[in-house]
């Protein structure tokens, strides 16, 4: 995907995918310290396709693992679902094979050995969604005044918060905070974790990198997006300002779809 | 897949788990059947309890029916030997045939009618008619056979009747139409039980025999629904008045109860006197048999009669009297055997309440079971989809294993009837049904990707070729079985792309693979003729451009000068790491070969550059301070450009890696002095206030001489400082100490851990904490203790085991506490082996 593709997305579309209308925007920021946004999303609406991407990897591998596997995921998701209906299970092989494509490149050249990127996204289906994800970048329902996060972390910090093995309070100050379990392109065959969601009116649906995450507290990012209410793409704005306030440690990527 | 596609796996944990309690609810279904099978294993397996002795069994069998002639037998041969046992002294008599009608006699009534003829002709007064009428009545009283067992039964005044019930539904209102004799009706016992079996219809003894006997008690059965007998129904319900089963009746005669001594309590408990019989709900007693038929004293009836049986066999005993011949005993299945004569159970019932060998089902075990099975379930049902195949069986393993065990201790030390099938098959099922459900789904995904399809294939060869990475593009899109007419044109840009970036070679390739499908595609004849040309004149020579993207570190390229990083010149690159490229280089100036480590900071945020910088320096030059012949030496630290590095010492040699391979594991004793002398080496580094944190077998070496080197020191804690954004995918854990997966401080403690491991590892070839996942490594090491030594290997020696334990252990405090402690351990431990 290149660069101007996601960017082209000013302001807020709307759009009817599967009888389902929506309304989303979509902003990414570098954040205050690093050298380069190394964070990709995607809005494919034509397909209901949303996706964030955090790459890793040094000398602009990250960006190119993260820019690959959105990118594959979305071709192969275009021209599949010409031929048969949206689901969990053709959404897990699309990123399967974006592994499979980041793997390959990340194995044959030199400079790109070691890169990969977590993925978090939704699929829009007959009769809601489907979410899949790897790695830490996360995806949160917003319901009425309730935030709900979808996906699971595979990071070392919530392995080790599900084993009991530290509390949450040791989890905020713990030194393996950017350690992950799992990611896009560091071996031959990745877990994808799917989900099946149903949606309702006025359900909002956030896709974000861990650069929001980290720099804001979930009742935050839930009291932002109920009081942009009607404004996806300021509500973008206001989350990426929010995270840039807070210390901007990280690249931040947003990704908010409000189901009408 | 941890959650996956429609339904998570719990749902179906939670739905097979509510299955099987509704199956539990009702009883009914192919579980109850296993359960019942279950619980007959139990009894073959604990069947030691002797029968009593208090008990004879008098049988009707097929040598006496073969002597006797025909069944059924005249009634007064059945008197004959009452009067014997009686005789005989025998206390209570239990008499297992039910005689609900008079006996045919036809004989009697023809000689009635010659008695009333005789008198109508008024014979009577004539001379000898009286003579005549006394002989008529002492042949008719000779006849009257029901009378004669009537007496013989009143003469022994211990003789227990049965009676039976019929409980086919449609109450009918017998109890109106029939007369039942009052002596039955005395029989019954006062109370009201919570829930029995109700019949309606009775079949008793005859009037005069009723009358006649001591007491009467019910014989019926109540197989389950598989056949066998496991019950005596103690109370049936006939008529609101409450029957007691024949076993309960002569028990409690022959331990001199009298009926107010039975009582039913609040609970529906039975009483005798003040000693409860364990029933269930519906007043049964479970049987606890004592094995094949015949374990209790048999005697034939034609041997009674014929008193050839010695007077002290009844003498005080209860006798029952019932069949066992062939056609004509009541034949019931028990868990011990298909074929069991009926008296034989009443006996057994008999004696399971005089030798108190109860077995006994109570409500509460009920419930515990149900409690059980849902707890069984859940804990699955959330568990499992949390952890790995493997634990999972390990765990559930674990928990069907203690199950039961629990459930036989049960059965042989308290006579406990507890459930075993439903909670073990629910934990059965939810482990399948999740772990397939799981293995299933990830096959599919491998598989979709796996199919290289032509799809897939182009996909990828676009995206490649839209990275730039055209050769990866082009083995992608030639692995595309079917050439049409968009394949070609994607392979076309491609050879284009090629011919852009000079690389004459490879866009020939292109056009040929084109050609072979199709020679005459766009001008591609064209093409080629002018490629081959290009390569032949060698205008484009020199070009050695790489597909891939810019490789970052010094690039060696042929011709060129020789590059340097700081005043060492690069040989030759000796690999790679996540943080940076190893270069074989020379030192000018010593004229020595020395290895030197790069790290890039380009990964780092801006501002904290110079503190990670800091930082890096001084961790490698407290390394580098360090001077043991173990440990590998440190020349020189530098920077240079976004780029700092190491050299040190060139070794040549293997990592220990090389030894730790089953097939290829050095003697004990050797393993030993290799560790000793890490030990050492570590004591050192520690006292010197530097933890090595990442000790495993590739960061030491063996020289070719046999010296042993750490490599790497503090290097672990460089590499952690340098990268703070999303960063490092965790590599296996396997070497790490409890206290490093915790994210706690880390000492010199962690290292004598990892070093633990290691020498696990060499003396067995098997990591002591294993796992296909990080998660099941990281959970072994926070909690199993590994499998002894003599596990993998019987001919290590025993006492290493104990330098294992002390390794291994979770808490740092119980530990070596100093590489000195552990090294003096090893010496001891090498003493002793002489």
């Amino acid at each position: 995907m290149e660069q101007g593709d996601h960017v082209a997305v000013d302001g807020n579309t709307v759009a009817s995918v599967q009888n389902m209308n929506f309304k989303f925007a979509a902003k990414t920021d570098i954040g205050k310290k690093r050298k380069a946004n190394e964070d990709t999303f995607c809005v494919a609406d034509d397909i209901g396709l949303f996706l964030v991407a955090d790459g890793m990897g040094g000398h602009a591998a990250g960006e190119i693992a993260s820019q690959v596997a959105v990118e594959v995921v979305k071709l192969s998701l275009t021209d599949w679902l010409k031929k048969g209906p949206p689901n969990s299970e053709i959404f897990a092989r699309a990123i399967q094979l974006a592994n499979k494509a980041v793997f390959e490149m990340a194995v044959q050249n030199r400079g790109m050995k070691g890169m990969g990127t977590t993925l978090a996204g939704i699929l829009l289906c007959n009769d809601g969604f489907a979410t899949a994800n790897v790695g830490d970048s996360r995806i949160y329902r917003i319901r009425d005044n309730a935030i709900e996060q979808l996906s699971k972390d595979h990071s070392l910090i919530s392995q080790q918060l599900s084993m009991g093995l530290i509390t949450k309070e040791e989890a905020k100050k713990s030194a393996h905070k950017n350690i992950i379990t799992r990611a896009i392109g560091v071996s031959e065959f990745v877990e994808v974790d799917t989900r099946d969601e149903d949606t309702i009116e006025n359900d909002f649906v956030l896709i974000c990198s861990d650069g929001l995450t980290s720099m804001v507290e979930d009742g935050d990012i839930l009291d932002t997006i109920r009081r942009g209410a009607d404004n996806p793409d300021n509500t973008c704005e206001e989350l990426i300002s929010l995270a840039n306030f807070n210390g901007g440690d990280d690249n931040i990527t947003a990704v908010l779809v409000k189901f009408l | 897949m941890k959650s996956s596609q429609k339904t998570s796996d719990w749902v179906i944990g939670l739905l097979i788990t509510v299955v099987f309690c509704i199956f539990f609810y009702t009883k009914t279904g192919f579980l109850e059947t296993i359960e019942l099978k279950s619980y007959d294993l139990r009894m073959a397996l604990f069947a030691s309890a002797r029968p009593s002795a208090e008990i004879a069994i008098v049988a009707i069998d097929d040598e006496s029916v073969a002597k006797l002639g025909r069944w059924p037998w005249p009634r007064t041969r059945i008197a004959e030997v009452i009067n014997k046992i009686s005789q005989a002294g025998a206390k209570v008599i239990g008499l297992n045939i039910l005689f609900s009608e008079p006996e045919e006699a036809s004989g009697l009534a023809a000689i009635e009618a010659l008695e009333e003829k005789f008198s109508e002709l008024g014979l009577s007064e004539a001379k000898g008619g009286a003579a005549f009428l006394i002989e008529v009545e002492r042949i008719r009283e000779g006849m009257n056979r029901d009378e004669k067992l009537a007496r013989a039964i009143e003469a022994s005044s211990n003789v227990i009747l049965p009676i039976a019930f019929d409980f086919s539904s449609g109450m009918r209102k017998a109890k109106d139409r029939k007369e039942i004799p009052d002596a039955i009706i005395n029989a019954a016992i006062i109370g009201i039980p919570a829930s029995v079996a109700t019949a309606s219809d009775i079949i008793h003894p005859i009037q005069r025999l009723s009358a006649a006997a001591m007491d009467v008690g019910h014989i019926n059965r109540f197989p389950d629904t598989d056949g066998v007998s496991r019950f005596d129904t103690a109370v049936v319900s006939y008529n609101e008045r409450l029957y007691l089963s024949l076993p309960v009746v002569v028990a409690s005669h022959f331990l001199g109860l009298t009926k107010e001594d039975i009582r039913i309590g609040p609970d529906g408990e039975l009483f005798f006197k003040n000693q409860i019989l364990p029933t269930t709900i519906n007043m049964q007693m479970l049987l606890n048999y004592y094995g094949q038929p015949k374990t209790f004293p048999h005697y034939s009836f034609y041997d009674v009669l014929h008193d050839k049986i010695a007077s002290a066999a009844f003498k005080d005993k209860i006798v029952l009297i019932g069949s066992t011949g062939l056609g004509i005993a009541d034949v019931e299945t028990t868990p011990l055997t298909p074929v069991f004569p009926g008296i034989e159970r009443q006996a057994t019932a008999i004696s399971n309440i005089l030798n108190r060998d109860f077995i006994s089902k109570p409500m509460w075990a009920d419930i515990f079971g149900f409690g059980m099975t849902l707890l069984f379930g859940l804990l699955t049902a959330f568990l499992l989809p949390r952890l790995g195949a493997k634990m999972g069986a390990y765990i559930g393993g674990g928990l069907v294993g203690t199950w039961t065990i629990v459930i036989l201790l049960a059965y042989s030390k308290y006579g406990l009837w507890l459930n075993l099938t439903y909670p073990t098959l629910v934990l059965i099922f939810n482990y399948i049904a999740i772990t397939s459900r799981r293995y299933l789904t990830v096959e599919r995904q491998k598989q979709a990707v796996e199919e290289e399809s032509d799809e897939a294939n182009k996909l990828l060869g676009l995206t490649f070729q839209g990275k730039g990475m055209l050769d990866l593009a082009f083995e992608k899109f030639k692995a595309i079985s079917v050439l049409d007419d968009e394949i070609k044109g994607v392979l076309y840009n491609l050879g284009l792309d090629f011919e852009r970036k000079r690389m004459a070679g490879k866009a020939i390739s292109v056009y040929e693979h084109i050609a072979r499908a199709d020679k005459n595609y766009k001008d591609i004849a064209e093409r080629l003729k002018k490629l081959s040309a290009v390569t032949t004149t060698g205008l484009w020579q020199g070009q050695k451009a790489s597909a891939s993207g810019g490789a970052g570190g010094t690039a060696i390229v042929d011709g060129m000068e020789k590059p340097t990083i700081g005043r060492y010149e690069i040989v030759e690159e000796l690999g790679r790491g996540a943080m940076g490229v190893v270069y074989k280089g020379i030192d000018p100036t010593m004229k020595r070969e020395v290895a030197i480590k790069t790290v890039h900071f380009d990964d780092v945020d801006a501002d904290a550059i110079q503190a990670v910088k800091d930082r890096f320096f001084r961790e490698a030059e407290s390394a580098g301070n360090l001077n043991h012949p173990n440990i590998v030496t440190i020349y020189d630290v530098g920077e240079e450009a976004d780029l700092a590095y190491i050299a040190m010492e060139l070794l040549k040699g293997k990592t220990l890696e090389k030894w730790c391979k089953k097939s290829n594991l050095l003697p004990s004793k050797t393993v030993l002095k290799v560790i000793g002398q890490i030990s050492e080496a570590l004591d050192y580094a520690h006292r010197n206030g530097i933890v090595h944190r990442d000790i495993k077998p590739a960061n030491i070496m063996i020289l070719s001489k046999g010296e042993i080197k750490i490599t790497d020191f503090g290097i672990a804690r460089i590499q952690s400082s340098s990268h703070t954004k999303t960063g490092i995918v965790m590599g296996t854990p396997v070497y790490m100490s409890p206290e490093q997966i915790a994210g706690k401080k880390v000492d010199g403690r962690s290292d004598l851990f990892s070093l633990g491991v290691i020498l696990y590892e060499l003396l067995t070839g098997e990591k002591p904490f294993g796992g296909d996942s990080v998660t099941t490594i990281m959970y072994q090491i926070a909690n199993a203790i590994p499998l002894p030594l003599k596990t993998h290997k019987p001919d290590v020696p025993p006492l290493l085991q104990s330098l294992i334990d002390m390794s291994l252990t979770k808490r740092p405090e119980d530990r070596f506490q100093t590489g000195k402690e552990f090294a003096d351990a090893i010496r001891v431990c090498l003493a002793k082996m002489g």
